[in-house]
């Protein structure tokens, strides 16, 4: 077992406020989706975070480790949980700017960007902390692949929106 | 062969999904299929790197044949599960008796196969590790058609 630190600091604030500005935000916006799809589109995020740290953070490869420690602990569910109000963010924005699906690479770009900005944040507050190699470059391809896939279930649910109106 | 037989489970489980009949639509399959993988992946991770209860051997193989059944194989049969206990029949109780026998089956086969380890565990917790699974699944299959329920009330 690694352990980073043991105190209270910098990478807790990080998920506390982090957790608060999303789950703040997702009660202000007006909404624009149903209960169901809220929940649907919430979920991809929280899932997105736990698919890839239980798969790159853990053996064989291990990559990083989240939080204070190597083992899994309350503050890195926490921390997986700030990825929903994200995830929901993505769709909303493009329920309401209302691009084309052609122009969803550079949509998907722009929000890449964002992310690996989040990230570079995330490591200077010691959210993550990288091993074996693992450099913030090589997120941005998987950040690139989880936002074509949530495109992807966007699109289906324009498609279901669409027929159901038919 | 860690590799094989996790490649081959888990296509058993994709098979098994793909020709049972659906009774949870769409997008409420991909919500069960997230939640599952989250709480089953959770409580793994607990008993796994917290508590050293179930140790995944070290190896590429080894690993990757874990990940392909928690990622793929047990969140799928987690959804087939709540679509049975869907259906109207009354055998639909044997069935998921049937994935829970098959789920700590495949447990046991890793265990022969040194791809995993028990300490301090054995195949009964594993049968009740699953069967708070499946109520877990149906307990959420409950709330998302409920949300729907509610706004079209």
């Amino acid at each position: 077992m690694i352990v980073y630190d043991t105190r209270f600091n910098a990478n807790e604030w990080f998920v506390i406020v982090g957790f608060c500005i999303g789950y703040g935000m997702l009660f202000l916006l007006p909404r624009r989706f149903s209960y169901k799809i809220t929940l649907l589109f919430i979920i991809c995020g929280i899932y997105s975070g736990f698919f890839y740290d239980h798969s790159l953070s853990v053996e064989p490869k291990d990559f990083y480790d989240v939080n204070d420690t190597s083992l899994y602990q309350p503050w890195d569910f926490l921390s997986y949980l700030m990825y929903g109000p994200l995830s929901y963010l993505f769709f909303y924005i493009w329920d309401c700017v209302r691009f084309k699906f052609r122009f969803a690479p550079l949509y998907i770009f722009a929000w890449g960007l964002v992310a690996v900005a989040f990230e570079k944040f995330a490591i200077v507050c010691h959210v993550f902390h990288y091993k074996n190699g693992y450099r913030l470059a090589y997120s941005f391809p998987i950040y690139l692949l989880t936002y074509s896939i949530w495109s992807a279930l966007y699109y289906y649910f324009k498609v279901r929106q669409a027929n159901a109106k038919a | 062969m860690a590799i094989l037989i996790g490649t081959v489970v888990t296509w058993m489980a994709v098979t098994f999904f793909s020709i049972i009949p659906k009774k949870i639509p769409p997008f409420e399959t991909i919500f069960l299929f997230c939640v599952n993988t989250i709480f089953e992946l959770s409580i793994f991770s607990i008993l796994h790197l917290n508590l050293k209860f179930i140790v995944v051997e070290p190896g590429i193989g080894n690993g990757i044949a874990d990940l392909m059944l928690r990622l793929i194989e047990l969140p799928l049969l987690l959804v087939a599960s709540s679509n049975i206990l869907l259906y109207s029949n009354k055998v639909k109780w044997c069935w998921v008796a049937l994935i829970i026998l098959f789920t700590l089956l495949v447990q046991q086969t890793l265990e022969w196969m040194d791809i995993i380890t028990f300490q301090r565990w054995n195949i009964m917790y594993t049968g009740i590790y699953m069967c708070v699974n499946v109520a877990f699944s149906s307990m959420m299959t409950w709330v998302i058609t409920s949300l729907d329920k509610k706004e079209t009330a």
